[in-house]
């Protein structure tokens, strides 16, 4: 088992980082009820770690009886009949679903499936919650249509279930639904925070960490205390005992963009423009997120510009990401980045360079 | 000759002119009946105006007027004479190029073969030429020899190749039997196939199944054993059970000769007939629908058996819609055939010759030379207008021309040849007013012909000042139809009075087309022209126009904005069930096709030197397949977490690619058996284009760790990673 999921936090309790917020999750379920929930925060934060942990203090340790199912879900239109399927986590007093995951069909996943959830009461054991908890991840990824029909089924279920939802980014998820959820902010760890987990987790694990290299992972880490974790983990799989200038591997797609970024700073032409765009399709295909990469690039190429393009390479990469929101197919606003800024360099290069 | 001074009538355009041909035919059914007492089933279709009629055919008939008598008494006849004896519908009819029709019943006894004698060409009721009725002109100027084929020389030559080889009879011949001549409605496919047989000496045969029972008819004599019903397809697969047997003899023998007693003779020894005028070809002119899956397959199967067994040459006559298909199957010389047909004809190896639709200028000289017969000599302009609006469709076109000539009054006839005659109007200017052209034929363009022509951004050469500046608003004006029309309204309305002053940089030469109209007649969608443009235009750009190529980049992320959807109708609304989005979606999409279009054309200011470059399709699509695969590999690691606990990502596909797998992949490489369980059994990568899976969870793990491991450099080791996936 790897070091993320093996010091992960069972309960509320066990918390490292974030204790406050455990702390009033805690006195919200002492009170007997709980309104839906909103978790967002950056990857890495702890959003699922508190919502496993607020699960165990609603439920107590039989929650952690899971079982995943894959099905698929019929779902009659009035035209046609189309056939979803679903991959649910769930436990006696609980559900989890990932309902962006079916893409466009997601607002038939709420209309349907999500709904005939709601509608089931779990059963009451010797003073059992009345209710059950039905948990979405990425929520920011549906659509609007899908996140209008959840706000209809918020309110009707409202007697049976709750809905936990997490996302990355809360702008992305409709005003109404935030009005119905109470909102909880799960900020990344501070660097200092990073450092206090790295330190727990080599004790318990008896290794010697040295302070130069915890200082590397935290920076390295971007204040994600996943990748942090999981940084540390690979530095002691390729060498041990740690030595103070051990590098810190970064992951490959990271460096892949490194490696684009200096192809775009050495020449700036339509046919480079075109083996970006290769490029940019090779990482595409590995799952990453488009806003991650466009992010990524964006910080790479300004850290190797002048300071005078620095501040248009990061307008152009917030413009460019906020039409990757709105649009549908992210190669061609990534490309329209990568194109914006070889030529806003070019024509700086020129009148600097001569 | 006298055809020339006929009157021109215009078809169908009072009752009295509607009524004579009913009058004309009474004293043809006692003719017939007379000459030939035998069942006669003759079906005048549109489509047989197409075929060469012989020479005294041409004087004056007017098919489509014949038919209803005809047919008419054709039933009659069925009824009177037939009804008792013969289950006429379990068999099927060959018609020959004379018109003879015979039966041969699904026994194939010789009993009631019947041939129709070739004279019955004088029996055929028809108008004579001396009332003034006019006959379409399609059929009158029917070519009648392969110099006078409309159609390019190579594909008669083509057409000619196969014939040649299908002159050995019998089973003797080894080239495919079987050829499927496809093109464009109104090409000359049928024609140039009857001209170039009569001319090599065959004998064409023309497969027509017998009208259908109607299903009353079927009811009412199903009771008492009468009528049976039976489809097209089952009559095709009986027909093809003929063709394979030598036994069942199709041969309509020579019609003059033959008459219904001696067909027991000339069945038997078909082979041996010295006499016989020429091999047997059959043309298949009509292939039955289909309409499920099971009936293609049933179809499929007669035409394997067709093509592998068949005793004679047969063509089938697939006509080619240009709504079918995508780009992809364009090239494909089946098009108009459904895909398992193809699959099933392409297994038993058949000849195939596709033709192209008539070009604009052949179609004007046919045009001219029909009008010059007419007397109504056309210029070169007028011509090539009206065979622009048929869009190759020489019949088409020469229903229009017949169209706008009638009522017109035809030019003196000179008595001069035809050529001094066509100089003598050029010099004197005699010029035929035609009414103008009230509706014109949709004309569809091939979509990587309108690709292209975005792509190359072909402009005027030099035009006057204005032009210069507004000449990206002259071509809003031209018209365009669909939902365009309505945003070049606006544009046309909000275009201010006094000339706009661009700056230079701005300014393009004006364009030598439409361009919103390029995009609505290839019949794109948004999308997938971005994708095309997208793909391929970069490399028409000069290799120092980057500014432009920044430009282009800037548009196509707008117009990926713009038809994403919800950007007109703004969030809000939950429209329920998908399709249901209306107008909005589509003005967003015109919207977005002419952003599109525009923005593509304004951005290549400095295009690349014109050369040949192949048209590439999109790269999204591969990235999206490879990483939707990707994705259903992660998505059972995601959950099941692969024996590590389970919530480590939070049920994110994308967070575990991006955090999870890089270090999976370092601790794996470097032996570590708890990230090996997270890796993904297979993972796809795109590289150069193409998709490629390999798998990556190592097949034997080791446990142990070891501690002097050399320490991987960065670089190094992110290269290894490269060559692993």
């Amino acid at each position: 088992m790897l070091w993320v999921d093996k010091y992960r936090p069972r309960q509320l309790d066990d918390l490292i980082i974030h204790q406050d917020i455990g702390d009033s999750l805690k006195k919200l379920v002492s009170t007997g009820d709980c309104p839906h929930l909103l978790f967002y925060g950056p990857p890495g934060a702890g959003k699922k770690t508190l919502i496993i942990g607020l699960l165990r203090e609603i439920y107590g340790a039989p929650v952690e009886k899971i079982k995943v199912e894959t099905k698929p879900w019929k779902i009659e239109l009035p035209n046609r009949n189309i056939e979803i399927e679903l991959t649910t986590v769930q436990s006696n007093y609980h559900v989890e679903m990932n309902p962006s995951d079916v893409g466009n069909q997601d607002r038939y996943i709420v209309q349907e499936v999500i709904k005939d959830m709601c509608r089931n009461r779990p059963l009451e054991l010797k003073g059992q919650r009345g209710y059950k908890v039905l948990l979405l991840n990425e929520v920011d990824r549906l659509s609007r249509e899908a996140q209008h029909s959840l706000r209809r089924t918020m309110e009707k279920y409202s007697a049976t279930c709750r809905l936990v939802f997490s996302c990355s980014n809360v702008s992305k998820v409709i005003d109404p639904l935030r009005s119905r959820c109470l909102c909880v902010r799960v900020p990344g760890p501070t660097g200092a925070e990073v450092q206090q987990v790295l330190q727990h987790v080599a004790d318990k694990e008896n290794l010697q960490l040295p302070d130069a290299l915890r200082q590397r992972v935290v920076q390295m880490s971007e204040r994600n205390l996943r990748r942090a974790l999981l940084s540390l983990e690979t530095c002691r799989v390729t060498q041990y005992p740690f030595t103070d200038n051990q590098p810190v591997q970064l992951p490959d797609w990271e460096m892949y963009i490194q490696e684009i970024a200096s192809f775009i700073l050495q020449e700036q032409s339509p046919k480079r423009l075109y083996e970006v765009r290769g490029k940019l399709y090779e990482l595409l295909v590995n799952c990453l997120p488009a806003e991650l990469i466009m992010r990524t690039l964006a910080v790479q190429l300004s850290r190797k510009v002048d300071d005078e393009l620095r501040h248009k390479t990061i307008e152009l990469a917030a413009f460019y990401e906020h039409r990757l929101q709105e649009g549908q197919k992210a190669i061609y606003h990534l490309e329209a980045f990568v194109a914006k800024f070889m030529s806003e360099y070019k024509s700086w290069s020129i009148a600097v360079l001569g | 000759m006298s055809r020339k001074r006929r009157q021109v009538v215009l078809l169908l355009s009072s009752d009295e002119e509607a009524q004579e041909p009913r009058k004309a035919p009474p004293d043809t059914p006692a003719r017939k009946r007379k000459e030939t007492p035998k069942r006669v089933e003759q079906k005048a279709y549109a489509k047989s105006a197409s075929t060469p009629l012989s020479q005294d055919e041409r004087r004056g008939t007017l098919p489509l007027q014949l038919s209803q008598p005809k047919e008419k008494e054709a039933t009659m006849q069925r009824q009177l004479d037939f009804q008792p004896v013969q289950r006429t519908l379990d068999s099927y009819a060959v018609k020959s190029d004379s018109h003879n029709v015979l039966q041969v019943n699904d026994m194939g006894t010789s009993s009631r073969f019947r041939g129709y004698g070739s004279q019955q060409g004088a029996s055929l009721p028809r108008v004579s030429s001396v009332t003034g009725r006019q006959t379409a002109w399609l059929v009158s100027h029917t070519p009648l020899t392969s110099a006078d084929l409309v159609m390019h020389k190579k594909k008669i030559q083509e057409i000619g190749g196969w014939l040649e080889l299908q002159k050995e009879p019998g089973l003797k011949c080894k080239a495919p039997r079987l050829l499927v001549l496809s093109g464009p409605p109104g090409c000359g496919k049928s024609t140039a196939l009857h001209v170039l047989a009569k001319e090599m000496g065959f004998d064409l045969c023309e497969w027509q199944p017998p009208v259908p029972t109607l299903w009353s008819e079927h009811r009412y004599h199903s009771a008492d054993g009468g009528l049976q019903y039976t489809s097209k397809l089952d009559d095709f697969e009986t027909f093809v059970a003929h063709a394979k047997l030598s036994s069942l003899s199709l041969h309509p023998s020579n019609p003059s000769s033959e008459a219904g007693a001696s067909q027991g003779a000339s069945q038997q020894s078909q082979n041996q007939q010295p006499q016989q005028a020429g091999v047997k070809l059959v043309v298949i002119d009509d292939l039955p629908h289909t309409a499920g899956a099971e009936q293609r397959a049933r179809l499929a199967a007669a035409l394997g058996a067709l093509a592998a067994a068949a005793r004679f040459p047969v063509v089938i006559i697939v006509t080619a819609s240009s709504t079918q298909g995508g780009p992809d199957d364009r090239s494909s010389a089946w098009h108009g055939l459904h895909k398992e047909l193809q699959a099933a004809l392409n297994a038993v190896g058949v000849a195939q010759i596709s033709c192209n639709p008539i070009t604009d200028n052949y179609a004007a000289k046919a045009l001219q030379r029909v009008a010059a017969a007419e007397g109504m000599p056309l210029s070169k302009e007028q011509a090539l207008s009206i065979a622009r609006t048929a869009a190759g469709d020489l019949r088409s076109a020469l229903d229009m021309l017949q169209l706008l000539c009638t009522g017109v009054q035809p030019l003196p006839p000179q008595p001069k040849t035809r050529k001094r005659k066509a100089k003598a109007s050029k010099q004197a200017e005699p010029e035929l007013h035609l009414p103008e052209l009230g509706h014109a034929r949709d004309v569809a363009l091939d979509p990587f012909h309108a690709i292209g022509k975005l792509l190359y951004n072909k402009r005027l050469e030099d035009g006057s000042e204005t032009a210069t500046c507004r000449g990206e608003e002259d071509s809003l004006q031209q018209s365009s139809s669909g939902a365009t029309s309505f945003l070049n309204h606006v544009c046309t309305n909000a275009a201010p009075e006094a000339p706009v002053h661009m700056a230079v940089r701005h300014r393009r030469r004006p364009l030598s087309f439409d361009p919103e109209g390029v995009w609505e007649q290839s019949g794109l969608d948004v999308g997938t022209t971005a994708g095309f443009l997208h793909e391929n235009v970069l490399h028409f750009l000069d290799s120092e126009a980057l500014e432009d190529a920044a430009l282009l980049a800037d548009y196509f992320s707008d117009v990926d904005r713009v038809s994403s959807h919800g950007f007109v109708a703004a969030s809000g609304s939950s429209s329920g069930y998908a399709g249901d989005m209306g107008a909005a979606a589509t003005f967003a999409e015109a919207l977005a096709g002419s952003v599109l279009v525009r923005g593509v054309l304004y951005a290549n200011a400095h295009p690349a030197p014109r050369r040949w470059l192949p048209l590439r399709k999109s790269g999204w699509a591969a990235a999206q397949r490879g990483a939707a695969a990707n994705a259903a590999q992660l998505q059972s690691l995601v959950w099941a977490g692969g024996g590590v606990a389970l919530h480590c990502v939070g049920g994110s596909v994308r967070a575990f690619a991006a955090s999870m797998l890089p270090s999976a992949r370092c601790m794996s490489a470097a032996g570590w058996a708890a990230a090996s369980a997270v890796l993904p059994e297979c993972w796809t990568q795109l590289w150069q284009g193409e998709l490629s899976e390999q798998r990556c969870r190592p097949v034997q793990v080791v446990p142990e760790l070891s501690e002097d491991q050399p320490q991987p450099d960065a670089i190094e080791d992110f290269e290894d990673i490269e060559e692993v996936l």
